[in-house]
């Protein structure tokens, strides 16, 4: 009975589309049937439309004037409309450039925030294992220096000096029993870690990438106000950089 | 002895590993991170993360330490040999801001140990106020760190001087405090931001005259570290204040 069936159809689970797996990003957007109506749409439409120009070539009168032929011109083989400007106001391109700003500026602090939120929990243990700093040690004598044995100093094995999140103590390391562990509990947690390590790299990018835009597009409206005197341009702006303009100051009464 | 609790057996999905400075541990699971055993289970101080693990019947909690905004956690993670802040210990804790990082310290000390927490911006102190509420062990002081006198009957002798007050005269205020509550043999931790001490000189320089000057003061560094990956330019260094003389073998 159809109406059973559509009874028993809302119970069942709606499988949306999958997007593009991680490790298929190279590859580009997956084409959802969506994508594909639009495509087909779109392909159709091409066709009937060359087959009506193919039509009309045929039927051209040479002797017919059109507006549309002085309103247009062929560049390389390709038509082409003769541009008319769009036609804005100052006011209405400050606002508008306000805008990008203000859209840019929102989507780096809500960029931020979710930044400082995983930070929060991910300490970058294994990277501050690595990364570099400076540990100093004062001593009262040359001899005391000549001696100095780091293990020693910090009461702990040798083997430990690498891992300067944790050098744990002698004493505590001869009594530590190792934990049960579960395997495969243990191979889920970890890469469920790695995976926020990764969105938080990611994000950190965004974030970079937001506040470079952002600084290009304040520079930008800064150059656009008339009222400043003109500026020197010291560097042009790269991929990672704002350009740096000088303005002459200019003492506000 | 058991030393690591948690494990994966039964559901749990968190480690926790002792850390070599007593009340400081390191949870790994989800997370990745520096904890405390939280003094008032059920609490966060300041919107911080909260792990509960079961070990056996009772419940314990941690609070996640972010070393992002405390120098004193940068400065754990980073390797200091010594934080002198032992369960038990009493601890002066100058320019404690809201409090993020004292009360992680009022956690190490636990409830036989006690922190005075000073600090002069009444609007942070009003937070300082309303966390010492809830934690016994923490004892508020709105004062000017540059005027000990002002609060010399609300602290006793002390056996550490945390100071992170990021002010150009940090280490006169660190001698003066000393003076006063700091028992000969105690010790000092602080943390110093180059920026804030002279924005021109190069950080190392600066690091090595605020040294000079706690020298002066007798207050003799024993180690100083640099907070690299959680802060730039910012160095720790623990020391001892008037040391009792050394006997000639040593
Ligand atoms: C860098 S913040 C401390 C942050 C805090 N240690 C933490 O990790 O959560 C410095 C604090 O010292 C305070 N401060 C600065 N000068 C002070 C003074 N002379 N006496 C007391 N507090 C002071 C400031 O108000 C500020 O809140």
């Amino acid at each position: 009975m159809s109406s059973w069936k559509k009874v028993s159809k809302t119970n069942q689970h709606v499988h949306r589309e999958r997007h593009q797996p991680e490790s298929r990003v190279h590859l580009g957007l997956l084409e959802k049937k969506k994508d594909y109506r639009q495509r087909a749409i779109d392909y159709h439409e091409k066709q009937r439309t060359l087959k009506l120009l193919k039509r009309r070539a045929l039927d051209r009168n040479p002797d017919e004037f059109y507006f549309h032929m002085i309103n247009s011109h062929v560049e390389d083989g390709e038509h082409k409309e003769l541009e008319k400007d769009d036609e804005h106001t100052p006011d209405q391109i400050r606002l508008m450039q306000s805008q990008d700003i203000r859209y840019v500026t929102t989507k780096r602090t809500i960029e931020a925030r979710k930044i400082n939120r995983l930070q929060s929990q991910l300490h970058l243990l294994e990277a501050a294992n690595q990364s570099k700093n400076t540990h100093v040690f004062f001593v009262d004598t040359k001899k005391e220096a000549k001696q100095f044995d780091v293990a020693k100093q910090l009461d702990t094995h040798p083997a430990m000096l690498k891992r300067r999140i944790n050098r744990l103590r002698t004493a505590t390391l001869k009594n530590m029993s190792l934990p049960e562990m579960d395997e495969a509990a243990l191979e889920k947690l970890t890469a469920e870690r790695d995976k926020a390590y990764i969105e938080l790299e990611k994000r950190i990018d965004r974030e970079k990438e937001l506040r470079v835009i952002q600084q290009k597009l304040e520079i930008k409206r800064h150059l656009l106000n008339k009222k400043e005197s003109k500026p020197e341009r010291i560097k042009p702006s790269t991929k990672n950089t704002p350009p740096i303009y000088r303005w002459k100051y200019e003492r506000k009464r | 002895m058991y030393l690591f609790i948690g494990g994966f057996k039964g559901g749990k999905n968190v480690i926790i590993e002792p850390h070599r400075h007593e009340g400081v541990f390191i949870a790994r699971g989800k997370e990745d991170a520096l904890v405390t055993l939280n003094m008032v289970p059920g609490e966060a101080v300041y919107g911080e993360k909260r792990i509960s693990v079961e070990d056996g019947e009772n419940k314990i909690e941690y609070r996640v330490w972010n070393p992002f905004r405390s120098k004193l956690a940068a400065a754990i993670l980073g390797g200091v040999d010594q934080i002198y802040m032992s369960p038990g210990s009493k601890v002066l804790y100058l320019g404690a801001a809201s409090g993020t990082t004292v009360s992680h310290v009022s956690d190490v000390v636990g409830p036989e140990g006690l922190v005075y927490a000073v600090e002069f911006s009444h609007r942070s102190g009003r937070d300082l106020l309303n966390m010492a509420k809830k934690r016994t062990n923490i004892i508020p002081i709105i004062e000017d760190a540059r005027h000990p006198h002002k609060y010399r009957m609300l602290v006793g002798m002390v056996d550490t001087v945390f100071a992170d007050v990021a002010q150009p005269d940090q280490a006169r205020i660190v001698a003066l405090n000393s003076q006063y509550f700091l028992k000969n043999g105690g010790h000092f931790v602080i943390s110093i931001k180059a920026s804030c001490i002279d924005s021109t000189a190069q950080p190392e320089a600066v690091f090595a005259s605020e040294v000079k000057k706690l020298q002066a003061d007798k207050l003799k560094p024993q180690e100083q570290i640099t907070l690299e990956p959680y802060e730039r330019d910012h160095a720790v260094v623990v020391g001892v204040y008037r040391p009792p003389p050394k006997s000639k073998g040593g």
